[in-house]
């Protein structure tokens, strides 16, 4: 049988650095391949090449038996390609019909004839389950929903291969599940899907095989129901170990736990003047990590605004008894310390120099200036200091910030804000996004050491793996309210039943 | 550099911090610039079939050709580095200042009014009055763009035009004209001021004045306030990265205001070096233009103060020379072509990056740049 | 002071309007329009002079405005430059060449010779006046009923989602800075050949930056900058009123009343309520091989 897709021998390079080296792989009609592997590992560059935005430098694209041109979306379209990004691809502030049929849009006497593009796109749906708004503005639907709209719009165009890149990092585990319901159903009826996830346990659940690349190469390929999750996570890392059981069990802080932070029926807005947060209440002691779980959206975000003095809000928020500052100036005084959700706008100015940036926040006291002059040799041994101290590559003092790799700007945030003073209170959200094992395994570290040194840290994360590897207690947000406080060890069930804001099963 | 996907989007970073990056190489860039414009200014002149060697012979005559030339291009250049800085310090909080025309000419105003009065210190005084009348027409974009939004371009192009049309169609032609001008308007001007506030000549035989040296000694302290103090790190910060200065605590806003301010002093010093050393009135006629050659020489220098100095006396040997293009035949409004040649390439920096990595690197090999470009402060 | 001042004096502010939003919608930065527009005004003149017809010396202008355009597209989606410095260099060169080129070619620093100006009507009016009108409605029709427009759109919004639909952005970014140029370029036609009947040296002295201006007031849309386009020339129209009334010339006071345009437009611009929202992607280079 031909298989549908076929990517043979791919090679492709970034100036000295190969993404994807040498990487064959095929899949057949009917067939939910999975697609495994850490961030870097080349798998959204291979993806980029099998539609056609990349041209290889070596290698070719195959799809049911014909050969297709490189560096052509157009062409790799047209045979049946289609592709569901991570970071969606629809433009906010056009329609959903409008998005679907955008390149190939219905025409008659040289307009586009929308009512004919607004039926076809609606049949679309229906008749693959999807429940999709035709008329809805896109930039207004919740992320599940703008999935789905995705989905149609390589439907729409006759997808045969359907590929997902990442698709359950943004859902709750209730429309997770309903995604690898869908993605069975599309199986089933003749399509071919590949599916990229680095979530081990949800891709031997929803996949036939399993192919895993590790640093731009294959270094396993399987069937799903001859593969153990350990069997995955040694080829995926290269090591025997479980990457969401390495992190050792957190222990209990020897400080007498007293309270920090003290929030209340906090209340504020969104920057499109919805409402954020309706009256959120916490309480966070010193030494404790608490974990902030919830869908993208609800809250967590300006959450962190609103401890850090980067958001207004009403109600009570106090630290240490003292109540909390309303510019980032007054709370960084305060002892607050930020590792913001979007490092490269928030956290880093990247045409500076990493020297530069360890001074940022800090930069009118010793060691970074004396009076009113810069101290470039105090600067200078501080960012060594640092430098050292979190391995950062490469150890350069007048490095470029902006060229640094991801991992390197975040050990960069979390040494600047962990590493310097004492902090009381450190606010950090989604800290390991985008960054490799090892980069991860150190910012945990410095985290775990903040708590141990007494300080209280909130940990905001869309990954139920890392909030159960790291914190001590995780408040669960939903719709700017918590709706629960669960431990580590909580089931997946019922977090995702918190986290869409209906109780708990109680046994 | 390698051109490896770059660990975050670019859009992220401030556009104008990315022309800036020092890591880019801004003198190498500037270099080719204007080496680029003169070649082919040098062809266009010998399209038109005028002599071109003769024509470059007269200009460099007449901007380093004795000392009555070597100071035309010193006091051009000493008005033309400060509207260059004035232009630079706006980059580096990340606005374009494109109103350093209006800022001179109400420097220059400023500098013609106060220079009328019997002080004690008359000559500090307009030049301090000229500086804080370009400090105020500064601070209005700046406050435009930090409170409403208002696209620093498009304002402070608007308030250009204000500016000639209130100083040169009103005050200087009605409430502020010399007495007696009756119909002859447009040559008259200003009361001259008194001989106390003339910037004193330093050069037998030329105009060069006391202007020159002071324009030198505001560069360095400009370079010393951007690079050495933390004051200047904040206002670097606020252009490299607005939300993580703020998010850092850093105000921004008030940043913002400070260094247009500062733009606008700069600017309004230049106008009143004019008036003070060349002028000694606010003329009927002027035409300057070294507001927008400021830009230019803000853009060709790369941003950084010593690139500034050297980009604006560059560019005022230029105008020093342009007059005698003339005897070939070429009308000196050539020398603004050269200018904008310069501009034009020294805006495409990637077109270059392919020949510097070669240069760079030993002959004959792939690029040796450095792994990772380093930042010089 | 009448609509038909408004009709005369619309028409350059309109069509550089227009240039402006085709170009920012499309994602591509347009602080050139002023040397467009110059450029298309003093091409327009030459063109009529020497050619005997003002027709040509339209099509002159749009053609030179296109060109000039085409310098600021090479630099900004070719070699991906900062777009606002591409504009603002390409305004210097204007700048610079035009009056050098009104030197060599009419030997003359301040206006060019009479140009054979565009025929009026009986109400004084020439067609571009009318052009004025209509071109925002087919503008805005086009914008949003045809495939390009919704493609234009999407390009300003979200490059990347559009071209991993096939759509070639940097062609159609390309496209739309192109007929900027060409739209602006007729606009500074509309100044040489349409009013005045000659070329000033100081043309088109701001007026690429206030229909910049019309173009942020109009949030971007046709109809929108068009209608910030008419208002501004209304406003420029009044001056002149009040400036003759108020016999201004004789008092040494015209330079107040020239200003007042120019204010009005930053008043405007300052009490805009509400952020004004450009194109997502306006002025971010597109890098087809980016992430």
């Amino acid at each position: 049988m031909t298989a549908a897709l076929s990517l043979v021998g791919i090679r492709k390079r970034f100036g000295a650095l190969t993404a994807v080296d040498g990487v064959s792989l095929s899949v057949a009609p009917g067939e939910v391949l999975a697609l495994v592997g850490e961030n870097g590992a080349g798998k959204s560059t291979l993806i980029s090449v099998a539609c056609g935005l990349y041209k290889a430098d070596e290698g070719k694209v195959v799809a049911f038996g014909r050969e297709l041109p490189a560096g052509d979306a157009r062409s790799a379209i047209d045979a049946g390609i289609g592709v569901v990004y991570q970071h969606f691809m629809l433009v906010g502030p056009l329609t959903v019909w409008e998005n679907v049929v955008l390149g190939r849009e219905p025409r008659r006497f040289g307009l586009i004839d929308a009512a004919r593009a607004r039926r076809e796109v609606a049949r679309t749906a229906v008749e693959f389950g999807l429940s999709v708004e035709v008329d809805a503005q896109v930039s207004s639907l919740n992320v599940a929903a703008q999935q789905r709209v995705e989905i149609v719009k390589q439907l729409w165009r006759g997808a045969r291969v359907l590929i997902l890149d990442e698709p359950t990092a943004v859902l709750a585990p209730r429309e997770a599940d309903e995604l690898v319901r869908t993605v069975r159903a599309l199986a089933a009826g003749g399509r071919s899907v590949i599916f990229i996830s680095h979530k081990l346990r949800e891709v031997l659940a929803v996949a036939d095989r399993v192919a895993v690349l590790r640093r731009g190469r294959l270094t396993r390929e399987s069937a799903c129901a001859e593969t153990s999750a350990g069997q995955l996570a040694e080829a995926v890392t290269g090591a025997a170990e479980r990457p969401a059981a390495s992190a050792p069990r957190r222990q209990s802080p020897l400080l007498p736990a007293s309270s920090l932070l003290r929030c209340s029926d906090i209340q504020c807005n969104r920057s499109n003047g919805r409402p954020a947060l309706r009256g959120l209440s916490f309480r966070l002691t010193r030494g404790e990590i608490l974990g902030i779980a919830g869908v993208d959206g609800n809250g967590q975000s300006e959450l962190a605004e609103v401890l850090t003095g980067l958001r207004s809000f009403t109600g009570t928020a106090s630290l240490d008894g003292v109540p909390l500052g309303s510019t980032p100036a007054a709370v960084r005084a305060h002892g607050v310390v930020h590792l913001p959700e979007d490092r490269h706008r928030r956290a880093l100015c990247l045409p500076l120099s990493v020297e530069e940036n360890f001074a940022l926040g800090r930069q009118r006291a010793p060691p970074f200036a004396r009076g009113l002059r810069i101290d470039k040799s105090g600067r200078r041994a501080r960012a060594e200091d640092l430098i050292e101290a979190f391995d950062l590559r490469p150890p350069l003092p007048l490095a470029r910030a902006g060229d640094l790799s991801g991992g390197n700007q975040q050990k960069l945030v979390a040494a600047r804000e962990l590493a310097q003073g004492n902090p009381k209170l450190v606010v950090a959200v989604q800290p390991t996004r985008g960054l490799d094992l090892g980069a991860t395994r150190r910012v945990h570290e410095a985290l775990r050491n903040t708590a141990r040194q007494g300080a209280g840290v909130l940990l905001v994360s869309l990954d139920l793996d890392e909030l159960r590897a790291v914190c001590d207690r995780i408040a669960v947000l939903y719709e700017g309210r918590v709706t629960g406080i669960a431990s580590p060890e909580t089931s997946d069930e019922d977090l995702g039943r918190l986290m869409l804001g209906q109780e708990p099963a109680r046994a | 550099m390698p051109d490896a996907p770059p660990a975050g989007p670019d859009a992220a970073m401030s556009v104008r911090a990315r022309l800036f990056s020092p890591a880019r190489d801004p003198l190498w860039g500037a270099a080719f610039a204007v080496f680029t414009s003169l070649a082919v200014s040098f062809i266009a002149i010998a399209a038109t079939g005028r002599n071109p060697a003769l024509g470059f012979a007269y200009l460099a005559d007449g901007a380093f050709g004795g000392a009555g030339p070597l100071g035309e291009t010193a006091i051009k250049g000493a008005v033309l580095l400060l509207t260059g800085l004035s232009v630079s310090v706006a980059f580096t909080v990340g606005l374009f200042n494109i109103g350093a025309e209006g800022q001179l000419i109400w420097g220059a105003l400023a500098a013609a009014v106060v220079g009328r009065f019997d002080l004690p210190l008359v000559l500090p005084c307009a030049l301090l009055a000229a500086a804080a009348a370009g400090a105020l027409w500064g601070l209005i974009p700046a406050l435009l763009k930090v409170r409403r939004g208002v696209h620093e371009v498009i304002s402070t192009i608007l308030l250009n035009w204000i500016a000639i049309h209130l100083v040169h169609g009103w005050l200087v032609a009605g409430p502020l004209a010399a007495a007696g001008s009756g119909a002859s308007v447009s040559v008259a001007g200003t009361e001259p001021i008194r001989a106390a506030a003339f910037l004193p000549r330093l050069l037998q035989g030329s105009r060069l004045d006391l202007g020159f040296p002071l324009a030198l000694c505001i560069a360095f302290a400009v370079w010393y306030l951007l690079t050495r103090t933390h004051r200047g790190f904040e206002w670097r910060a606020t252009g490299a990265g607005l939300e993580a200065a703020e998010a850092s605590g850093i105000p921004a806003s008030r940043r913002v205001c400070e260094a247009m301010a500062l733009s606008g002093a700069l600017s309004g010093l230049a106008g009143a070096l004019l008036i003070l050393g060349t002028e000694h009135k606010y003329p009927g006629v002027f035409r300057t233009g070294y507001g927008f050659d400021g830009i230019a020489v803000a853009l060709v220098g790369g941003g950084t103060a010593a690139g500034t100095v050297f980009a604006g006396l560059f560019f005022g040997a230029i105008r020093a020379g342009a007059t005698r293009l003339q005897l070939v035949g070429i009308h000196p409004s050539f020398a603004e072509l050269i200018q904008g040649l310069a501009v034009l390439l020294v805006a495409a920096p990637r077109m270059f990056a392919p020949l510097l990595r070669r240069l760079r690197g030993a002959p004959g090999t792939a690029a040796a740049a450095p792994p990772v470009p380093t930042v010089q402060a | 002071m009448s609509l038909n001042a408004i009709l005369d004096f619309a028409p350059p502010l309109v069509f550089a309007a227009l240039g402006g939003v085709l170009s920012e919608r499309a994602g591509v930065v347009n602080i050139g329009l002023e040397g467009m527009m110059r450029f298309g005004a003093f091409a327009a003149a030459a063109g009529a002079i020497f050619s005997g017809s003002p027709w040509i010396g339209l099509w002159c202008g749009a053609l030179a405005g296109a060109a000039a355009a085409g310098a600021h597209a090479l630099l900004s989606l070719r070699f991906r430059a900062d777009q606002v410095v591409s504009g603002v260099a390409l305004n210097l060169v204007a700048l610079g060449l035009v009056t050098y080129l009104l030197q060599s070619v009419f030997g003359s620093s301040g206006v060019s010779p009479p140009a054979p100006s565009l025929p009026r009507d009986r109400f004084g009016h020439t067609a571009l006046s009318y052009a004025a009108l209509i071109a925002p409605l087919i503008f805005a029709f086009w914008l949003s009923r045809t495939a390009a427009g919704l493609r234009v759109r999407a390009v300003g919004e979200h490059p990347r989602a559009a071209a991993t639909l096939g759509v070639r952005v940097l062609r159609l970014r390309a496209f739309c800075v192109l007929g900027s140029g060409a739209l602006a370029g007729i606009g500074g036609a509309a100044l040489s050949i349409g009013i005045l009947g000659q070329f000033d040296a100081r043309m088109p002295a701001g007026q690429g930056f206030m229909a910049l201006a019309a173009v942020v007031f109009g949030k971007w849309t046709p109809l929108g900058a068009a209608g910030a386009a008419f208002f501004f020339a209304a406003a420029d129209a009044l001056q002149r009123q009040l400036s003759f009334s108020f016999h201004a010339a004789d008092l040494r006071l015209d330079g107040i009343f020239l200003a007042l345009p120019y204010a009005l437009t930053l008043l405007v611009l300052a009490l805009s309520i509400g952020k004004t929202k450009a194109p997502a992607a306006d002025g971010v280079p597109y890098d087809p091989e980016g992430r």
